[in-house]
């Protein structure tokens, strides 16, 4: 693989990290906080596109770490030699764990934004028609509000475990974190 | 210290980019007096983050050169990186103290309708700038990502 290959590629991966991880952080102490701010009408228009628009740069983001992870790992020799996987990638080597706990977390991650985007948010997003008895709307606003809380424990548990793992991707460049 | 370096510069580096994607695209379905407070109200918050980011990451970014015997090449690459955080801190510093202000509306019940246009032309003038600077600044944090990357390669 040419150098700029490999920069490309490292660039990619940290600017990838980068957007997930700030992203979690602007989305909770930045833009939440604003929310708040303003008209509780404006502010569910401003919740709702904030969250598509982050959810989609959280998928891009994950995809792409997962790929350029794959490939750094291959740039270096680590996988796709004589015996596929290096042996300093299993779990007898400090490396080799903090690899494979990056990967546990990668896989929580994806897990949490399956759940956020197909369960949780389409149950955020459904609306009310004009046939809609009382019983079915105090169900339905029930069911948003469980919605709502449980997007935002995701969310939470989402960032600290990608600030775990930016703790686990610096160590790999001293051997690993234990 | 690599993790503290790499995390400022996660929070500075997505916080920029989730200010210019996610918010100018909801602003976009807002309306514009909410569009104001909302700026006001994330903008101050966010140049306290990226000031605080910015810091850390010339504190860290330093301790971590000083313990490595640099190549020519690597110091030009540091050279490069530390214009561009001059650069960043330069624009964090324009946004606070001169276009961040310059956003708040000042309408009072003795206006009249003509003054209270301008008034808003102003603002909306402010946003625009805000808009521009902070696209400035978001291409010259992705460059200096860029400039990074390679010293750590």
């Amino acid at each position: 693989m040419s150098e700029w290959l490999v920069l490309l590629i490292a660039f990619v991966h940290d600017l990838s990290v980068a957007v997930y991880v700030g992203g979690a952080v602007a989305m909770e102490f930045i833009l939440a906080p604003a929310q708040s701010a303003i008209p509780p009408a404006q502010a569910q228009i401003m919740g709702e596109k904030t969250s598509d628009r982050f959810l989609l740069l959280v998928w891009i983001s994950l995809i792409l770490i997962f790929i350029t992870g794959v490939l750094r790992l291959y740039a270096k020799g680590f996988i796709g030699g004589e015996t596929f996987f290096h042996p300093l990638l299993g779990w007898d080597y400090s490396y080799g764990r903090s690899l494979i706990m990056l990967f546990g977390i990668w896989v929580i991650l994806v897990i949490n934004g399956l759940l956020i985007t197909f369960l949780f948010r389409p149950v955020l997003q459904g609306k009310l028609s004009t046939t809609t008895d009382q019983t079915q709307a105090t169900r339905n606003r029930n069911a948003k509000m469980q919605a709502a809380e449980w997007i935002q424990n995701l969310s939470r548990a989402d960032l600290v475990l990608a600030i775990l793992a930016t703790l686990l991707g610096a160590s790999l460049l001293r051997g690993g974190l234990m | 210290m690599i993790w503290v370096h790499n995390m400022a510069w996660a929070v500075y580096l997505g916080g920029a980019i989730s200010m210019e994607l996610v918010l100018r695209h909801a602003q976009q379905f807002m309306r514009g007096s909410q569009v104001a407070v909302v700026c006001q109200n994330s903008g101050r918050k966010y140049r306290w983050l990226s000031l605080a980011c910015l810091i850390i990451l010339l504190v860290t970014g330093l301790m971590r050169v000083t313990w490595v015997q640099m190549t020519q090449s690597e110091m030009v690459l540091l050279f490069g990186a530390l214009l561009l955080w001059s650069l960043l801190v330069g624009i964090l510093a324009l946004l606070a103290l001169h276009i961040h202000p310059e956003m708040h509306l000042r309408v009072s019940s003795s206006m009249t309708e003509e003054e209270v246009r301008t008034e808003r032309k102003r603002v909306g003038v402010a946003i625009q700038r805000m808009d521009f600077w902070v696209r400035a600044e978001l291409m010259i944090a992705v460059l200096a990502m860029m400039v990074g990357t390679a010293m750590a390669i």
